[in-house]
């Protein structure tokens, strides 16, 4: 048995009163005891009650996709074996909410799991994690009460593609954990063919809040038009860095101190802006601003540091994440991590339309967004860090000393 | 007699059109790293040829069968000539001829299913494997003709045997060769082999 | 109104589709098939549908989406 840490090593924090990271703050792992204490039990509903108070919180998907949770609940077909599936996979590097909700709240993110079970009349139930503490934490959470016998908690090894949700329902039903080249939904065919629900682990511990409050209450905190908390991961120069939950509606200035350097919204298939100023933790505002929160990860490098070489580094790892199926990502991506190298090291703008020209040859030509996501991440960057990289471009470095507030897996090169 | 004629006659002529067919399957598999518009354009028109000398091959092998069975020279009856081994007259490789049969025909089948066979990615990774029985069915056929045909020995026979042979054994040292130099991409087991399964 | 689609998994960049269907799909510096996703034209169903069967990976196909 793995030695579990009882207090939080990324820090965990919450603006106003945490919902999903109730008794975390202050107390470390929330054991089942805590957890009633503090929640209650499962506060178990039918199917339509779930659909419509889903519905009129707005709740969306918190895997990046942002996808209503009511209507990927109306999906689920009736009269069949269904199944669920809790993705907690969390492949992107930056972002470290999931893992924190697994590990010192996995009591709420399995009273989600049993709620939907519930709803849709089935009993498989499967959790795929990759993070090795947040995997022990909920086995020990499942042997900690009596009604989660039937949930599976999967490790799963792969990489960050193998964490888009149709590569996970392939490697937990044993295949390569990568995605299908045509695009079947998993509330269609996911688990072992069944039609599946399928979302974020965050998803679900959402659900399990906003059964147990009530719908008045659960909009109790929040803008009317999405009502609730959200879990985000603060990054560099941010005035919480780590695991926040923060009320929707949050400014995002209010994260942030004061500063020159840009922001990257959403994480490493997000964008980069000059600024935070006028953004707020909503995701239909932030998905108009053309700033989508994605995997909520907020970064910022410190003012007066050099990002340019970062971001090849995550250019560079990006292209490496591509799972090999799709000839475009696979030729495209790493040509484009090479013409922003060689801006970077001091090449004419030939790369720089080249870089363009290549952005422009992966979007939308792949089995998942991967590509999609990393020209977002490129794409932006070349715009916001023009400033800099024309610097580079005139005199291969900047003198400002290496940014390295993003990080990337151990080995990643 | 012009029965017993024109049976070993169109036996000769299938094999010539399955070794075509069987030449140009091998041959238009070839997938050159940069094919040119030339290259790309010989190569449908080889996939069409491909299909059209299949298409022959089995017309005349469906004629050289029926013949055989027909003829009163050899005592060939129609069990015989669809249960392989089973004929009175050189049964091994008589046999051989039916199994040629039945691979051409699965290759044959294979090939016409091919675009319904899209819908499915197991059924497309199966696909070239059941083709692949056309290579079977042309050395049976080989075989078939050299043991138990009446002109082997004959200049003629054995030349036609000779070009046929030659013509699939070099089609194939070139489809084998050609893979060298295709542009393949550093496919999923390249990647698969530094993680576990999940 | 047919469209056609490409299977990004399949695809091995073998460019016959762009030889029979040269209205539609042109090919990257990499040789794989950039298709202009508009509808089809009827007068080009017929030649897009060869150009899937002559594909060798099977990676092109035509959806029916009326």
């Amino acid at each position: 048995m793995t030695s579990m840490l009882e207090t939080p090593t990324t820090p965990v924090s919450a603006i106003g009163a945490p919902r999903l990271l109730a008794g975390v703050v202050d107390h470390g792992r929330v054991d089942h005891a805590r957890h009633l204490a503090l929640h209650g039990p499962p506060a178990l509903r039918r199917r339509g009650w779930l659909v419509t108070a889903s519905h009129e919180v707005g709740l969306l998907g918190r895997g990046g996709a942002a996808f209503p949770v009511s209507t990927k609940l109306a999906a689920m077909p009736t009269g069949t074996r269904c199944s669920v599936l809790l993705n907690g996979s969390e492949g992107e590097p930056a972002s470290r909410k999931d893992r924190t909700l697994m590990t010192y709240a996995p009591h709420l993110v399995i009273d989600g799991a049993l709620l939907v079970a519930d709803a849709l009349e089935t009993d498989d139930v499967t959790i795929a994690v990759h993070d090795p503490v947040a995997h022990d934490s909920l086995v020990r959470a499942c042997a900690e009460r009596t009604d989660a016998g039937h949930v599976r908690v999967v490790r799963t090894r792969d990489g960050f593609v193998g964490g888009e949700v149709r590569a996970v329902v392939r490697g937990v039903d044993g295949g390569r954990a990568v995605p299908e080249g045509r695009r079947v939904l998993p509330h269609v065919r996911g688990v072992g063919g069944r039609p599946t629900f399928a979302s974020n682990v965050e998803t679900f511990a959402q659900l399990a809040v906003l059964s147990g409050l009530g719908v008045t209450r659960y909009a109790a905190v929040g803008p009317a038009t999405e009502p609730g908390t959200s879990l985000v991961t603060l990054i560099g120069d941010t005035l919480r860095p780590g695991v926040v939950e923060v009320p929707n509606g949050t400014h995002l200035p209010l994260l942030l101190p004061p500063s020159p350097a840009p922001v990257l919204i959403g994480g490493y298939h997000g964008t980069w802006r000059p600024t935070a100023d006028g953004l707020v933790v909503e995701r239909a505002s932030l998905r108009a601003a053309g700033a989508p929160l994605g995997a909520g990860v907020i970064a910022r490098p410190y003012a007066g540091t050099c990002v340019v070489d970062e971001v090849v580094r995550v250019a560079r790892w990006l292209a490496s994440e591509s799972a090999g199926q799709c000839g475009p990502c696979w030729f495209g991506l790493p040509a484009v991590a090479d013409d922003l190298a060689a801006l970077a090291g001091g090449a004419g703008p030939d790369r720089a339309a080249s870089a363009h020209r290549r952005l422009d040859l992966v979007r939308g030509r792949g089995a998942c967004s991967h590509p999609d996501g990393s020209a977002m991440f490129v794409g932006s960057a070349l715009e916001v860090l023009a400033a800099e990289l024309s610097v580079h471009q005139h005199h291969g470095r900047c003198g400002l000393p290496p940014s390295n507030v993003l990080p990337l897996p151990v080995g990643a090169r | 007699m012009t029965i017993w004629f024109l049976a070993r006659a169109t036996g000769m002529v299938a094999l010539m059109a399955f070794t075509a067919a069987t030449a140009m399957g091998a041959l238009a598999t070839r997938a050159p790293a940069a094919p040119t518009d030339a290259q790309l354009d010989r190569r449908f028109l080889v996939q069409m040829a491909h299909r059209s000398a299949a298409v022959l091959g089995l017309v005349v092998l469906l004629a050289h069968a029926t013949l055989i069975v027909v003829d009163a020279y050899v005592d060939v009856s129609l069990t015989s000539t669809l249960l392989p081994f089973t004929a009175g007259y050189r049964p091994l490789w008589l046999g051989l001829g039916t199994l040629s049969v039945y691979a051409f025909v699965l290759a044959a089948v294979s090939g016409a299913m091919r675009g319904r066979l899209a819908a499915s990615p197991r059924a497309t990774r199966a696909w070239r494997r059941v083709h692949l029985s056309a290579y079977a069915g042309w050395a049976a056929a080989m075989c078939h003709g050299i043991f138990s045909g009446t002109d082997t020995g004959a200049p003629w026979s054995t030349a036609i045997y000779v070009v046929c042979g030659l013509a699939v054994a070099v089609a194939v040292a070139l489809r084998l060769g050609g893979r060298a130099g295709e542009q393949r991409r550093p496919f999923p087991a390249a990647r698969t082999s530094v993680r576990s399964p999940s | 109104m047919s469209t056609i689609a490409v299977d990004w998994t399949r695809c091995d960049a073998h460019g016959l589709c762009s030889r029979l269907l040269p209205e539609e799909i042109t090919l990257d510096e990499w040789g794989f098939p950039l298709v202009a996703r508009r509808d089809l034209d009827r007068s080009l169903v017929r030649a897009a549908r060869q150009a899937a069967a002559a594909c060798p990976a099977l990676a092109l196909r035509l959806t029916q989406s009326s």
